[in-house]
């Protein structure tokens, strides 16, 4: 088993165990890799792929192009903070323009949940989701799992808590796919406000204290305020929200174990986790970021092994 | 002599409460006025033939609920286009919403309406805006618009924000006469949410909207109508929880009616899951459990009238991300065929008929049309086990937004009738 079972990387939903194990193995090898005096592999040479982010992102955007041109693949970059539609020409149509200079694989973040879907019944090339909208981060996911793989081995069993905004997060949705499908027993916390009311249909569970859920948990994902995807007000101050589920280091400290602190970033410091919690040695933050390189070149690695088997 | 003679031919009536219901019989109509109905072969001499055998005749549907762009948006569809696709699809008369630019909204744009309705087959009843621009705040001139022919007011796809607007809607044109229409959503519940509040749609990442937003609406809106002492009719319901407060709310004696769209009868919000916008209905599709309730609400009574919510949308504004894409799907030349592969079972043909003909008619106090000698031709032959595919070639709408497209389908109305107007299919 070597393959992946889809032709795109739209979501976390269609993957199998199989391929989430698959793209960890494979980002092993890369790992390895990225960390040898010569970095560069040769595995996407002749392979065109563009970055179409239609909604602001650094890391994500950065990582993806370290990724490919770690692989060699030959790279264009899209960038726009308006929507394509704002600007008087719709997806199809910008995508369906930068295809018809020979791309293979497109890499996009988007606004709308479900455009990678849409995008995908309409051109040919493989798509891989940097997130989109509030629906799926599938390569987010996938770097987390594999972050907490590295520190904890296998994930069956491990108990993770999510928290924050459950609501608008696409990090969320695909973390909790993605840690079902390989074993863990997953809580969510936050303000009733920003848990969505059908969140049991996920197969998790809903801890409203904090201090609760990191007695529980092995791990605790620190998930961003994005007062940006909030149309309304969900709860009263950010000052409120942090007294209620910013994370301290004397609550970690009040703890009988040791338990991994992750964020997705950008950190809102002071605000979901304190400064003093995002520098300790709870924090694998920065290894997150390190594996969303190695995780990237799997992705993009196995897809395009998958064009030669659909030739 | 008669300048143009009609005979339809062998063809079954269907007319629940007419003596000839389910009878082969033909029809002969001289200049749009029925002149004989017989169980024997009529006399042929220089008429027309149309040949019915195998088919059904009926009287002409009616449709409650539909939206025909015109003025303003006429890219996605004018009257004549919309008309024809209503003809098509078995509709001799349309109540059309006036959520138009500009709006319906004075008695010069109602008069604008009867006189672009004169050519075309369907009676056409306007629907004026019952708040000024559709902004539930001030009421329009509905005594002049009804004077000048309009039947019924609505706000089209918006709510009534202002309960007082609404009530003195309601109070003002009690004595006015014509259907007060709701599109039940309290706005504030609903936010942005663009499909249905569950278990199903938790998986898309799309703005949710609980089903709470029309029930909380509706039981407002009742309450209001009641004070007022005056009926009100909700458009499109879509939820259990709202078929339930109609039924409890009638068997109290209120006075009040409802319809539901074909589409929130035949799909459920599972239908969403592939970010179809081609399924982005407002209000949004529920869960199965809400599509069974209002088969049962139309089965038991609680609901009068079925609708085709014909909502033309053209590709520019309706093939993009879901949460861009406009709301709505044509829905009238399809109508019949979606009865025919989806719901036969759980609807009767005599219940399908009077909540296409006779009730939403009856809502708007016009005349339900007879099949009787000396009365005017309006009717059209159905036949059931007609084959056909909608698509580019076979639709007569200018927009091509419906969930069915391309799909085949079974059951066509092939000849529609008004008067002296006629049109083959």
């Amino acid at each position: 088993m070597n393959r992946l079972s889809t032709k795109h990387l739209v979501g976390i939903k269609d993957l199998t165990p199989d391929d989430i194990h698959l793209i960890f193995e494979t980002a092993d090898n890369f790992k390895q890799i990225i960390n040898r005096p010569i970095r560069k592999v040769p595995s996407l040479r002749d392979i065109t792929i563009a970055n179409l982010f239609f909604e602001n992102s650094t890391r994500t955007r950065v990582s993806f192009e370290l990724a490919e041109k770690r692989l060699s693949a030959d790279v264009v970059n899209f960038s726009s903070s308006t929507s394509s539609v704002s600007k008087g020409e719709t997806l199809i149509d910008t995508v369906k323009n930068i295809l018809s200079m020979k791309v293979e694989m497109v890499v996009m973040r988007h606004a709308a949940p479900g455009a990678c879907v849409f995008l995908s019944k309409h051109i040919d090339a493989q798509i891989v989701n940097a997130g989109d909208g509030t629906h799926e981060h599938p390569t987010q996911a996938l770097l987390d799992a594999f972050s907490i793989r590295e520190e904890l081995g296998d994930l069956n069993g491990k108990k993770i808590l999510i928290v924050g905004d459950i609501l608008h997060s696409r990090v969320a949705l695909s973390n909790i796919y993605c840690l079902k499908k390989l074993g863990c027993q997953v809580k969510v916390c936050g303000p009733p406000t920003l848990i969505p009311r059908y969140i049991s249909a996920l197969g998790v569970e809903v801890e409203p204290n904090l201090m609760k859920g990191l007695e529980w948990c092995d791990v605790a994902n620190m998930l961003r305020i994005q007062l940006e995807r909030q149309d309304i007000r969900y709860f009263p101050t950010l000052r409120e929200y942090t007294m209620q589920y910013g994370l301290t280091l004397p609550m970690l400290e009040k703890l009988d174990k040791e338990i991994l602190i992750m964020h997705p970033g950008p950190i809102n410091r002071g605000v979901e986790v304190t400064s003093e919690v995002a520098d300790s040695d709870h924090s694998i933050i920065l290894d997150q970021v390190e594996n969303g390189v190695a995780i990237r070149m799997a992705v993009l690695y196995l897809l395009a092994a998958q064009k030669d088997v659909n030739a | 002599m008669p300048k143009n003679r009609i005979i339809i031919t062998s063809g079954k009536l269907f007319y629940p409460g007419h003596s000839l219901h389910q009878k082969t019989i033909s029809i002969c109509v001289e200049d749009g006025i029925i002149q004989q109905i017989s169980e024997s072969k009529i006399e042929e001499n220089n008429a027309k033939v149309f040949d019915a055998r195998g088919c059904e005749i009926s009287i002409g549907r009616f449709d409650l609920r539909c939206h025909l762009g015109d003025p303003g948006y006429e890219y996605k569809e004018d009257l004549e286009s919309g008309c024809m696709a209503a003809a098509a699809g078995g509709y001799t008369g349309l109540a059309v919403q006036p959520d138009t630019d500009p709006v319906i909204q004075t008695k010069s744009m109602v008069e604008y309406l009867n006189r672009r309705s004169a050519s075309v087959l369907p009676l056409i009843i306007p629907v004026g805006a019952a708040t000024q621009d559709l902004k539930s705040e001030d009421i329009t001139e509905v005594f002049d618009m009804y004077q000048s022919g309009a039947r019924a007011f609505s706000n089209g796809d918006h709510s009534y924000k202002s309960g007082g607007s609404l009530m003195r809607l309601l109070q003002y044109s009690s004595s006015v006469g014509g259907l007060i229409m709701s599109h039940p959503i309290d706005h504030h519940l609903a936010g942005e949410g663009m499909v249905n509040e569950s278990e199903t749609t938790i998986h898309t990442g799309l703005k949710q909207q609980a089903s709470l937003a029309e029930t909380v609406q509706i039981a407002k809106e009742i309450e209001i109508a009641r004070y007022a002492g005056n009926h009100i009719h909700f458009s499109h319901i879509s939820t259990a929880d709202s078929v339930e407060l109609i039924r409890r709310a009638k068997k109290s004696g209120y006075d009040i009616s409802c319809d539901v769209s074909i589409w929130h009868l035949i799909y459920n919000d599972t239908s969403v899951l592939d970010f179809d916008s081609n399924f982005k209905m407002n209000p949004p599709l529920r869960e199965e459990r809400d599509r069974l309730a209002l088969i049962k609400g139309l089965n038991d009574g609680t609901i009068d009238v079925l609708v085709s919510d014909h909502h033309p949308q053209n590709i520019e504004n309706k093939a993009l991300e879901f949460d861009y894409a406009a709301y709505g799907a044509i829905g009238l030349q399809t109508l019949y065929s979606l009865y025919i592969a989806h719901l036969e079972d759980e609807i009767s043909k005599e219940l399908f008929w009077k909540i296409t003909t006779v009730n939403p008619r009856k809502l708007l106090k016009i005349e339900v049309p007879e099949i009787a000698v000396g009365m005017p031709a309006d009717l059209i032959i159905s036949n059931p086990d007609e084959e056909w595919q909608f698509n580019k070639k076979s639709n007569f709408s200018r927009s091509m937004n419906s969930p069915v497209w391309n799909q085949n389908l079974k059951g066509k109305c092939v000849l529609a009738m008004r008067g002296e107007m006629l049109s083959t299919f």
